[in-house]
């Protein structure tokens, strides 16, 4: 087949692949405030939509981790990302139908070093700079959001005693907003940088780029793009969310759980760590339940959820490996991984129709993370 | 195989001494806006909003 038209392939598929990055994601930043009452629905929508679309121009750190870094340019083919791209795809939507909270950046790694691996021998994986790069920011991350939204809410809360409370509740409804904001702001300084990495790197394996390159522009603004559009499209279905009891996230530490965690992804974005925005926002949520309440936490539900966060990788690795190989092998298996992977997209894309809002489709998995806490209001 | 250590203290120093100064400006302003002192309060609002400019301006530049 000819390279220039796996590239082409690449590219679409990369840019869907960041629409459902955009799509999954925007409970994460808006939900809170909606529940809350402090932004209408559309308003807080369009608002992250922006917000995202902004934040994808502000650092190609990330992007340049992703291609420059974690697999070795040299070794593999425009192929060998198409299948990891079509791994990771199909695995987000499988657990996205199954209710199981993955995270769509381990997926899209799992995806590319799996594929990468089978392909081309393990020489061509940078350990390395996985480890450095990805897997360690993986775990300190949510941590260091969860130890600075738990400050955070104790400052807060002992400072917030003397003032009158009905204006610090309005007061920290516009808090909310302005640091929900702010994580959809970082949300696009790190996710849309994922998509560019991999067009980028798509663009150098097929010899259209140097190696080391940064991302061209027009990678950067149809990658924005993409990415605005599933966030404005995704967040109609956080309307049905609103029926679950997410208010048990008081405005006051909503405001300090996403100041936290807006600042932690800007900081790592700056450094070129790839991270999971959603795991981050997790450990900022759950940070500030612990501020909040020291006995408040269910360590047994985090310890779950955390091997939950640590199986996506190797799984959409296995996804991505046979995607990988097959893609490689030629034409024919380029063919076959798509119409694979469009035929598992459109039949998930049916069965969700069919009973369209299950709670478990509704994928706020930050909100979630404010029912392990035992509040006491 | 090496782990920047000094990255990630970066991240963390950066993230805890930006995120306490947000907030603990914003609960002053809140504090004296309650006590209707409205000059203090919107000094400290802009405080905040300086902060969160700069740390911006720091990733683009």
């Amino acid at each position: 087949m000819d390279p220039a038209l796996v590239v082409i392939i690449v590219v679409v598929t990369a840019l869907i692949f960041d629409f459902t990055n955009g799509f999954h994601d925007t409970a994460n930043a808006m939900a809170t405030s909606i529940a809350t009452g402090a932004l209408k629905p559309r308003t807080a929508v369009a608002l992250s939509a922006v917000l995202n679309l902004v934040g994808a121009f502000l650092s190609v750190e990330v992007a340049k981790t992703i291609s420059g870094g974690i697999v070795d340019d040299a070794q593999i083919t425009p192929a060998v990302i198409f299948g990891g791209l079509v791994g990771a795809i199909m695995w987000n939507l499988v657990t996205w139908y199954v209710g199981l909270p993955s995270s769509s950046s381990h997926a899209l790694f799992g995806g590319l070093i799996g594929a990468a691996w089978v392909s081309s021998g393990v020489d061509a994986i940078h350990f390395a700079k996985v480890v450095d790069k990805v897997l360690v920011p993986a775990i300190a991350a949510p941590l260091i959001a969860g130890l600075v939204a738990a400050m955070a809410t104790i400052v807060v809360y002992r400072l917030k005693k003397a003032a009158d409370p009905r204006v610090s509740h309005t007061g920290f409804k516009v808090g909310q907003v302005a640091s929900a904001s702010l994580v959809s702001l970082a949300h696009g300084t790190n996710d849309a940088q994922k998509t560019m990495g991999i067009i980028t790197l798509a663009l150098i394996t097929s010899g259209s780029l140097a190696p080391g390159s940064a991302p061209p522009t027009w990678v950067i603004v149809s990658a924005g793009l993409a990415i605005a559009l599933g966030t404005y499209l995704g967040g109609w279905r956080i309307t049905h969310t609103l029926g679950r009891g997410l208010t048990t996230i008081e405005p006051a530490q909503g405001f300090a759980a996403q100041t936290s965690t807006a600042t932690a992804i800007l900081a790592s974005s700056h450094l070129g760590f790839a991270l999971s925005t959603t795991h981050v926002a997790s450990g900022g949520i759950m940070g500030s339940g612990l501020g909040r309440d020291r006995h408040g936490v269910r360590w047994g539900t985090m310890g779950k959820m955390a091997a939950g966060w640590l199986f996506t990788l190797p799984a959409a690795g296995i996804v991505g490996a046979t995607a990988g190989k097959w893609a490689s092998s030629g034409t024919t298996g380029v063919i076959g991984v798509a119409v694979i992977g469009a035929a598992v997209s459109i039949g998930i894309w049916i069965l969700a129709r069919r009973e369209p809002v299950k709670p478990e489709h509704i994928v706020d998995e930050v909100a979630a993370q404010a029912e392990l806490h035992k509040v006491a209001a | 195989m090496t782990i920047k250590w000094e990255a990630l203290l970066q991240v963390f120093g950066a993230t805890m001494l930006t995120t306490l100064l947000v907030v603990t400006l914003f609960v002053l302003g809140i504090r004296a806006l309650s006590s209707d002192k409205k000059v203090p309060a919107y000094a400290s609002f802009a405080g905040c909003v300086a902060v969160v400019l700069y740390g911006l301006s720091l990733i683009v530049f």
